[in-house]
């Protein structure tokens, strides 16, 4: 007759004993958590530079804009109808009508002191003409934009500076590359390195791991104080690498401010939610996933 | 049984232990003694033959399913494996909420363990302020503490003076007589002698001898190394 004990354990007795274990073994969960917060500072704080860096780029490309000059014999009713067809086109992110008058006086403003050499210039015999700044969604594709704008009747001219967005939408890509490529070595480097801590923990405690297997403890029963330490411990230093990532992040922002002031940083209050969450799933992942793989080696009895 | 590595660690071992038995299972280093530990506490799997221990056939027990076997064993090794951070109460009790005990369970039976191996007083001392025959008695309480049917002790006097050991072996005979089937693996001859139990003697991995009443046989070993 196969004998199999009724469980009593309950959730509690894990919990216990999985906060027990945190204090017990009180250098290595200081150990772990060092690791774990020093890891997501360093890698959080890499991917926070390069996401505000994308963002300068993203900016950049948008004030790239393209000028679309329209056909002078166009009433100012038939050049405002135009913005319809210029925003009909998929890539077109805005469109924005400056009338020539408009653009006479702002050039005029523009001008300043010197304005005077626009004298005898009125709407009746401006030069300028009726025009469209345009922002694009998708910087990539402004060869085939500027095609599609030009095949409108209306449109007698446009001025795009190529050069320079084919330059930002190139260091775009290189720096996306480069900055994914130091966030996924700094993650790996960092769960080396955390497991590692991990494993050194597991070690100190493979007599005691040896000692349940051989009573007859399942799998499971030995695993779960495991998870809720490793969770625990995972969430704990995920909290504290936000707090410090919020630190090192406004300092930071302050440093570049002072050198560069075109450079602003995004405010930290306006992704501390999504920095929060990914600190803390990311603590937990470690934490949690470190032990179990690593408790499997010592289960093997 | 044959490990990864090539090496034939026990074969042609034909025996039987009843319930209720005392014996002592005998033979010098690398005899195959441990292995055959291992193979009855579901360790290792036979590469052929059948072992059932306790209704549990070694052999096509799925690895879920040995827990449950260990649950009707006890074992106790030389070297008592105590968890030195918790006090002996704990050490016993561990054992009972390894597999799932309740707290009222254990607190009821955890003291009348202790009682038996005779630790009532040293219940809340740590194992390392304890003598090695104290500390082997909170490894047998532990062993006892799920009331197993079998419990098998591995060299459980090798760290021990002649004294203690003496008295540790009374205590495994007052186990037996409670109704725990006791497997006591030794190499100390003055120890079987003095009980009059069965005595199997293993040597390479064979079973040369099996005999009731302390007797056994004895052959003079042909290499330096076999000692008993």
């Amino acid at each position: 007759m196969k004998n199999r004990t009724r469980n009593h354990t309950s959730f509690s007795y894990y919990w216990k004993e999985g906060l027990k274990n945190i204090f017990l073994h009180g250098f290595m969960s200081f150990a772990a958590i060092s690791i774990i917060l020093a890891c997501l500072l360093i890698t959080g704080s890499v991917a926070l530079i390069s996401y505000n860096i994308d963002l300068k780029i993203v900016d950049l490309q948008k004030q790239s804009e393209i000028v679309v000059f329209l056909d002078d014999n166009l009433t100012l009713d038939e050049a405002r109808g135009v913005e319809g067809k210029l925003l009909a086109i998929s890539n077109v992110a805005t469109a924005e009508f400056r009338s020539a008058d408009e653009a006479l006086t702002d050039f005029r403003d523009s001008l300043g002191k010197n304005a005077d050499i626009l004298e005898g210039f009125d709407s009746a015999n401006n030069p300028l003409a009726n025009e469209y700044h345009i922002t694009l969604k998708d910087v990539t594709r402004t060869a085939e934009t500027v095609e599609a704008i030009d095949k409108l009747p209306e449109v007698a001219r446009h001025r795009v500076n190529e050069d320079t967005i084919s330059m930002l939408v190139k260091v775009q890509r290189v720096f996306q590359i480069v900055s994914g490529a130091l966030v996924i070595a700094l993650g790996l480097i960092s769960i080396f390195i955390i497991s590692n801590t991990v494993k050194l923990a597991m070690f100190t405690r493979r007599d005691e791991i040896a000692i349940q297997k051989m009573v007859g403890a399942t799998n499971w029963f030995i695993r779960w104080p495991f998870v809720i330490e490793g969770t625990v411990l995972g969430l704990f230093a995920g909290a504290l690498a936000f707090f410090a990532q919020w630190g090192v992040y406004s300092k930071l922002a302050g440093v570049v401010g002072g050198v560069l002031p075109s450079f602003d940083f995004v405010p930290f209050a306006s992704i501390r939610l999504l920095v929060l969450g990914v600190f803390l799933i990311a603590g937990v992942v470690v934490g949690v996933g470190g032990s179990v793989l690593t408790i499997r080696r010592f289960m093997d009895v | 049984m044959v490990y990864e590595n090539g090496t034939r660690a026990v074969k042609k071992a034909t025996l039987r232990i009843d319930e209720g038995e005392f014996v002592f299972l005998v033979g010098s280093s690398g005899s195959g003694k441990s292995t055959l530990i291992k193979l009855l506490t579901g360790e290792v799997r036979p590469t052929e033959g059948r072992i059932v221990v306790n209704n549990y056939n070694i052999g096509t027990l799925k690895k879920r399913e040995v827990p449950y076997l260990r649950r009707t064993l006890g074992v106790v090794f030389q070297d008592f494996r105590l968890i030195e951070k918790k006090t002996v109460y704990e050490n016993v009790a561990f054992g009972m909420r390894a597999v799932g005990a309740s707290e009222r369970a254990i607190r009821k039976r955890v003291p009348y363990v202790l009682e038996l191996v005779g630790l009532t007083e040293k219940k809340d001392v740590r194992p390392l302020e304890l003598s090695g025959g104290e500390q082997q008695r909170v490894a047998i309480a532990r062993a006892l503490v799920n009331n197993p049917r079998l419990i098998i002790a591995d060299e459980p006097t090798g760290n021990l003076d002649p004294a203690r050991s003496l008295e540790l072996m009374t205590l495994f005979e007052k186990i037996n007589e409670l109704g725990t089937t006791i497997l006591i693996v030794t190499h100390e001859k003055e120890l079987v002698d003095k009980f009059a139990k069965r005595v199997i003697v293993i040597d390479r991995g064979e079973i040369i001898s099996d005999q009731t009443g302390g007797y056994y046989k004895y052959e003079e070993p042909d290499t330096e190394s076999y000692q008993f």
